[in-house]
């Protein structure tokens, strides 16, 4: 395989040669750069020069070995040492010597990442012109001694796909896996259904997906879902499936009125949605419904089963809407007739129970046990309230709001819960493109450029809100990309290479600020793009290839 | 693995099946005050999909820019297989136009295949030559067949010749139509849509003073429908055939295509230059991601793409008479493009009723291709190449100023417009006239010489002086570069240099201030021919942060968002100028006639082919309303171009263009589900009230 395709590229190269010899020949083109990159202070500095300087290299060569940390992403956080030689080799010669590993499966899983690796290493077919007459007789270059020893600061590096609002593709989903193993983030939170739609089918409830999904094309199967979790799993990368509830539910509930079973989902199509909901449409879950629970419990056992192996499970708990449930009569009646008043608190008491049931309800993993929840932070999870409705044994919290304006996550540190950071002016990646109801900006507010991205750091944070890092107790942060202006045409530009840079900030979680980061992040996005990503350009390539100049004033 | 996900995927299919074999969707559409409303089939009398509904609700259906004549569209569609649409009748005054036409044509037939949504995106590229070669197919069906149908079992029967019952040329993309393997009722298989065509002048380049109007009517009876395009020109004549496009839908339904039954429009564009820039310097684009940005362009019915096609940061345009220039100033010898490819677009762009124009930036924004000058004996070419900390003189990375004073920098100059005039053939030519650093020459030692030695002072009067010398010398050059036969109309930047130095005969101004600056109209009352630019709110390429650290002072406070782009509007912009909306009077008239239209612009610095689509469509979808239909103010929100423009976005991805998403598919499936308060309020305020 590896043979031809290096045959294939030799003759196209070839042939490409020929041509611009041809080229060159017609139109004065001496060779095929002018210039030359020589490293001086860490820095690549491009020069007018010829290809016979002692310590001039071509542009992805000085990249290669320029700098303490070449272009290496993220940053590994213990040893670093590469050598300032590069060598050529054959990719047909790249191969697994010997994988040790305690057992066959991992070995397996070894061979499997390797396959990955080395398909990534003919993909990223540099810039080709500096090196063209290498080309021709080394298939690829690598540095010649490396030693990194590396380790991340944080257990959570997660990215959330929406997949509700706006349907993404199995093969989207799948680049955006491949990004993700190439920045080392290793969760990809998947918050598949919502109010809008449906999209999982599901085997023992196939109207969910009936109903709620956009179409019959914009449906996850049961075999895709499968072919999602082990396409992440050999990439390293965990997948939690969100199911959202008792809020941000309602178009696949539709049927359950006609089959008897009465309405699950309440405040669907009511208006204005302004009233019920803080963004159209409107639905919560009706949790006064007795059947309620049984058609929950089939939809977690199913999901437990097709999502398996589950160590954690997202149960939502995001924008309830009391003022929907106070103005549905079943709700406010099941209230009456076990005596307890309309009150903020009785709701609250309300939902927890049913946040309660539903945890008890979820099946054990077969292979890891008991599967641990996560919460968005709500009205259960403040302050006054997170002690007496949740065990912080039980779940994790997800706090997204902004640091700026308020505490999101001192107090539930401070109380005992494992938090995982989301805050909205730094990791929302979604915002700065417009309201999509009305005129004006989006409430989420700006654009979060990669900058803010790298700069939001989760212990700063902790250390703002509690005085602390809180180490133990701070497990790590995601980026949202909530879908409503995102789908398969835009999720690439949308999420990369921002989410290289929560990478870094996750993983090598640096002192510095993104300045430092910036020559190696600007590699990182074109080894993304080499991969067939459609990540944005961040510059001009004028500053790629001269490095440092287009600094701040 | 793959095998075993296929087989869990056809076993899953198998169940899904036994449980339940039902109808694709559980819902129905129906047209209520303009908007498509989603219902549950039982609940509604008869069904209709969701595409008839679309097509047809509404006074403008899902017509993108809203046509400005006549808009008749019956409230029925028809189904048809996209095979069965050709023309009967072409009615043309010359071979070229009809070579055009037929090319048009083809296109558009193409596009319809796209609508398909198991068409392969990836083969969704621009309709070059490689799409179009063509191959024999003996059996239209023969080939679907042989490749998906029989291939998991019984290999023998492929064996067997083909009867050759028909042979006909197929275009190689058709091969990847699903169309082609769809089974159809006797009905829909008979269905054909024939349409004729009548242009009468034959121009077949577009000019300002173009007549792109055009009436199309479509008629059906019984298993036929009739559309007759009639248009003075080619160029009306293919707008035509996009609002033809958009007259049509794929049906989930029966995975059919759908023709509204009839309708008659007539339509005429309402400004004459509706122009998108790209700057292809600051990064660049492969020659694919252009031409996909003027299929876009012209499925919007906008005309002009004006290529800035180099800049400080790159110079990309290879030129035979100065090759250095790519030599030193591209990115790299694959990040050029040869005059062939420049040809290649531009013709691209002629089929599809677009010119190219040209920006060649100057006296500011040059730096890289220039560098080889001194060690060519040729002095220094530019000034201020990155001695000094660059914000010094301009507002972002990377500095560079034209010499002024070297003669040799016009002869080069002379030489470059004269490959730009033969690679686009263009009527205008932007000639930059922004960015100008005054700061930047006072530094620059030849400056100072020049200053000294005619015993001039380093004042702002001499700087400017100087840029008239430069631009007086541009001028001549390009002049000469066009030679007699031809006119070039260079088109400027507006500035204080251009208010008191530009004749207004001989340039047309593009107007980048803000809307709301009075210097706009102020162009516009002196008599000068304008464009607007307005960078506040027809800019795509501002994001919040940006590429260097902080925010671009060239960028809008806030990132405009589509209804930024609807709702700026040239005429309105004017209203300082009596009577220049409806142009009662003659002077009005003739100040209105001034206004030439406007222009998005796109600097690629935080942009290549990656974020190209996204950041640009649909908010120019909203734009090229704009300067298309200009529509009058409506009452807050109360109107159909949301949702026009989300099913709009919706044929721009179906064509292979990456638009994002304006709303959650929810707001399109129920278009009246996702709206504002204030819309929501004056919805209540309108319901009847009912006795």
């Amino acid at each position: 395989m590896a043979d031809s395709r290096d045959v294939k590229n030799q003759i196209l190269f070839s042939l490409l040669f020929t041509a611009s010899l041809l080229h060159s020949a017609l139109s004065d083109f001496p060779f095929l750069s002018p210039y030359s990159w020589s490293c001086v202070n860490e820095t690549c500095v491009k020069n007018l020069k010829g290809w016979n300087e002692e310590d001039a290299y071509s542009l992805s060569t000085c990249k290669l070995t320029c700098g303490q940390h070449g272009v290496l992403w993220p940053k590994p956080t213990r040893l670093t040492q590469i050598s300032n030689q590069t060598v050529h080799f054959n990719l047909s010669r790249l191969s697994l010597e010997e994988a040790m590993a305690p057992t066959q499966e991992v070995k397996d899983l070894l061979q499997k990442a390797f396959d990955i690796f080395k398909g990534n290493v003919a993909k990223g077919v540099p810039e080709p012109d500096e090196r063209f007459f290498r080309k021709i007789f080394d298939s690829d270059e690598i540095v010649s001694q490396v030693a990194v020893v590396d380790k991340p600061a944080f257990r959570y590096r997660g990215i959330l796909l929406d997949t509700a609002s706006n349907f993404i593709s199995v093969r989207a989903i799948e680049r955006t896996l491949d990004a993700m193993a190439a920045n080392k983030l290793n969760t990809l939170h998947w918050h598949i259904t919502d109010t809008a739609s449906f999209p999982l089918y599901l085997k023992s409830l196939p109207d969910m997906s009936y109903f709620g999904s956009y179409s019959q094309r914009q449906i996850y199967n049961t075999s895709d879902v499968s072919h999602v979790v082990e396409y992440a799993r050999v990439r390293g990368i965990r997948v939690v499936p969100e199911f959202s509830a008792p809020g941000h539910v309602g178009n696949g509930w539709q049927w359950t009125e006609k089959k008897g079973l009465g309405k699950m989902a309440v405040c669907v199509k009511q208006e204005p949605w302004s009233t019920y909901c803080t963004e159209p449409p409107c639905g919560q879950l009706n949790i006064a419904n007795n059947n309620t629970y049984g058609i929950l419990t089939q939809i977690y056992e199913e999901m437990a089963d097709i999502f398996a192996p589950l160590d954690l499970f997202h149960f939502g708990g995001q924008e309830v809407n009391l003022n929907c449930w106070n103005t549905t009569e079943e709700i406010v009646s099941h209230l009456t007739e076990r005596g307890l008043n309309q009150s903020v608190d009785s709701f609250l008491d309300l939902w927890s129970e049913f946040q309660s049931n539903v945890y008890n309800m979820f099946p054990a993993d077969n292979q890891t046990g008991k599967v641990q929840g996560i919460l968005w932070n709500s009205q259960l999870t403040s302050a006054e309230k997170a002690d007496k409705y949740l065990d912080p044994r039980k779940y994790i919290i997800q706090a997204s709001g902004s640091v700026k304006d308020q505490r999101v996550i001192g107090d539930l540190l401070k109380k005992g819960y494992h938090v995982i950071l989301s805050n909205s002016d730094a990791w929302f990646l979604n915002c700065g493109f417009g309201s999509w109801v009305t005129k004006g900006q989006h409430p989420c507010g700006s654009y979060k450029g990669w900058q803010a991205v790298y700069d939001n750091s989760p212990h700063d944070v902790a250390s703002n809100e509690t005085g602390s890092y809180q180490k133990k107790l701070l497990l790590g942060g995601e980026a949202v990309l909530w879908s409503q202006q995102v789908d398969d045409a835009s999720l690439d530009a949308k999420l990369w290479p921002r989410g290289a840079a929560l990478a870094e900030r996750l993983w090598t979680n640096p002192k510095h600020n993104w300045e430092p980061a910036e020559i190696r992040f600007i590699h990182q996005r074109q080894r993304l793009f080499q991969r067939g990503v459609m990540a944005d350009r961040i510059q001009p390539e004028w500053c790629h290839q001269n490095e440092k100049l287009c600094y701040l004033r | 693995m793959r095998v075993l996900a296929a087989a869990a995927a056809l076993i899953v299919a198998a169940v899904s099946a036994q449980d339940f074999y039902r109808l694709s969707s559980p819902y129905s559409y129906t047209c209520l005050d303009n908007f498509c409303v989603r219902q549950l089939r039982t609940e509604v009398p008869s069904y209709r999909s969701q595409a008839e509904c679309q097509l047809t609700c509404g006074e403008y259906g899902s017509l993108l820019p809203h046509p400005t004549g006549k808009v008749e569209l019956s409230k029925e569609g028809v189904h048809f297989n996209p095979e069965h649409f050709q023309v009967t009748k072409m009615a043309v005054p010359d071979q070229q136009v009809s070579k055009m036409l037929e090319e048009a044509v083809r296109y558009t037939k193409r596009n319809l295949h796209f609508l398909h949504p198991e068409f392969p995106s990836q083969f969704k590229t621009p309709y070059t030559e490689k799409e179009k070669v063509q191959y024999v197919r003996e059996n239209p069906r023969q080939f679907i067949r042989q490749s998906t149908k029989f291939n998991q079992e019984t290999p023998q029967e492929q064996t067997q010749e083909p009867e050759p019952d028909q042979t006909e040329l197929y275009e190689s993309w058709e091969r990847f139509s699903p169309f082609l393997s769809e089974k159809y009722s006797p009905r829909i298989n008979r269905h054909k849509v024939n349409m004729e065509i009548t242009v009468n002048n034959p121009v077949n380049k577009l000019r300002l003073d173009t007549d792109e109007s055009y009436q199309i009517d479509v008629k059906t009876t019984g298993d036929d429908t009739l559309v007759t395009i009639q248009a003075p020109t080619f160029f009306g004549a293919r707008h035509a055939l996009e609002t033809f496009t958009q007259m049509i839908a794929f049906d989930e339904s029966n995975n059919a295509l759908m023709i509204i039954k009839d309708a008659s429009v007539t339509d005429s564009p309402k400004f004459k230059y509706r122009g998108f820039m790209l700057d292809t310097s600051r990064n660049f684009y492969p020659k694919e991601d252009l031409m996909r940005l003027i299929d876009t362009m012209a499925h919007n019915k906008m005309n002009y793409f004006q290529w800035h096609i180099t800049d400080a940061a790159s110079y990309p345009m290879y030129s035979e008479h100065r090759p250095e220039m790519a030599y030193y100033g591209a990115y790299s010898s694959r990040k050029v493009y040869y005059p062939e490819d420049i040809k290649e677009i531009v013709e691209y762009a002629r089929l599809r009723g677009i010119s190219v124009v040209p920006e060649i930036s100057g006296p500011a924004q040059n730096n890289a291709g220039w560098q080889w000058g001194e060690k060519n004996g040729k002095g220094r070419l530019v000034l201020c190449a990155g001695e000094k900390p660059w914000f010094e003189h301009v507002k972002e990375p990377v500095d560079g100023h034209l010499n002024p004073v070297n003669p040799e920098v016009y002869n080069i100059l002379g030489e470059i417009y004269k490959d730009v005039v033969e690679y686009f053939d263009p009527d205008m030519m932007h000639v930059g006239g922004d960015g100008v650093s005054f700061k930047c020459w006072q530094n620059s030692n030849d400056i100072k010489e020049y200053l000294a030695a005619n015993a001039l002072e380093s004042n702002s009067e001499q700087m400017f002086k100087l840029w008239n010398i430069y631009q007086n010398n541009a001028y001549t050059k390009l002049t000469e570069a066009a030679g007699p036969e031809r006119k070039v109309t260079p088109i400027i930047h507006s500035s204080s240099f251009v208010r008191n130095y530009i004749n207004k005969d001989n340039y047309i101004v593009q107007v980048n201030e803000p809307s709301s600056d009075p210097a706009a109209a102020q162009y516009v009352k002196d008599g000068y021919k304008v464009i607007f630019a307005n960078l506040d709110q027809w800019r795509v390429d501002c994001l919040d942060s940006s590429w260097y650290g902080e925010k671009s002072e060239k960028c809008p406070l806030e990132t405009p968002t589509w209804r930024n782009f609807y709702e700026n509007s040239p005429l309105d912009n004017l209203q300082s100028i009596p009577n220049i909306r409806d142009g009662q009077t003659p002077e009005s008239q003739a100040l209105k006639n001034n206004v030439l239209g406007g222009i998005v612009s796109l600097y690629s610095s935080e942009t290549d082919g990656n974020g190209l689509d996204t950041k640009a469509w649909p908010r120019v979808s909203a734009m090229a309303e704009r300067l298309w239909s200009d529509p009058a103010k409506s009452p807050q929100g109360f109107d159909t171009k949301l949702k026009r423009l989300n099913v709009h976005r919706e044929r721009m991805v179906a064509r292979g263009t990456k638009a994002n998403p304006l709303q959650p598919g929810i707001c399109l499936l129920d278009e009246s589900s996702c709206y504002s308060k204030e819309e929501y309020a004056a919805r209540s305020a309108n319901i009847p009230q009912t006795p």
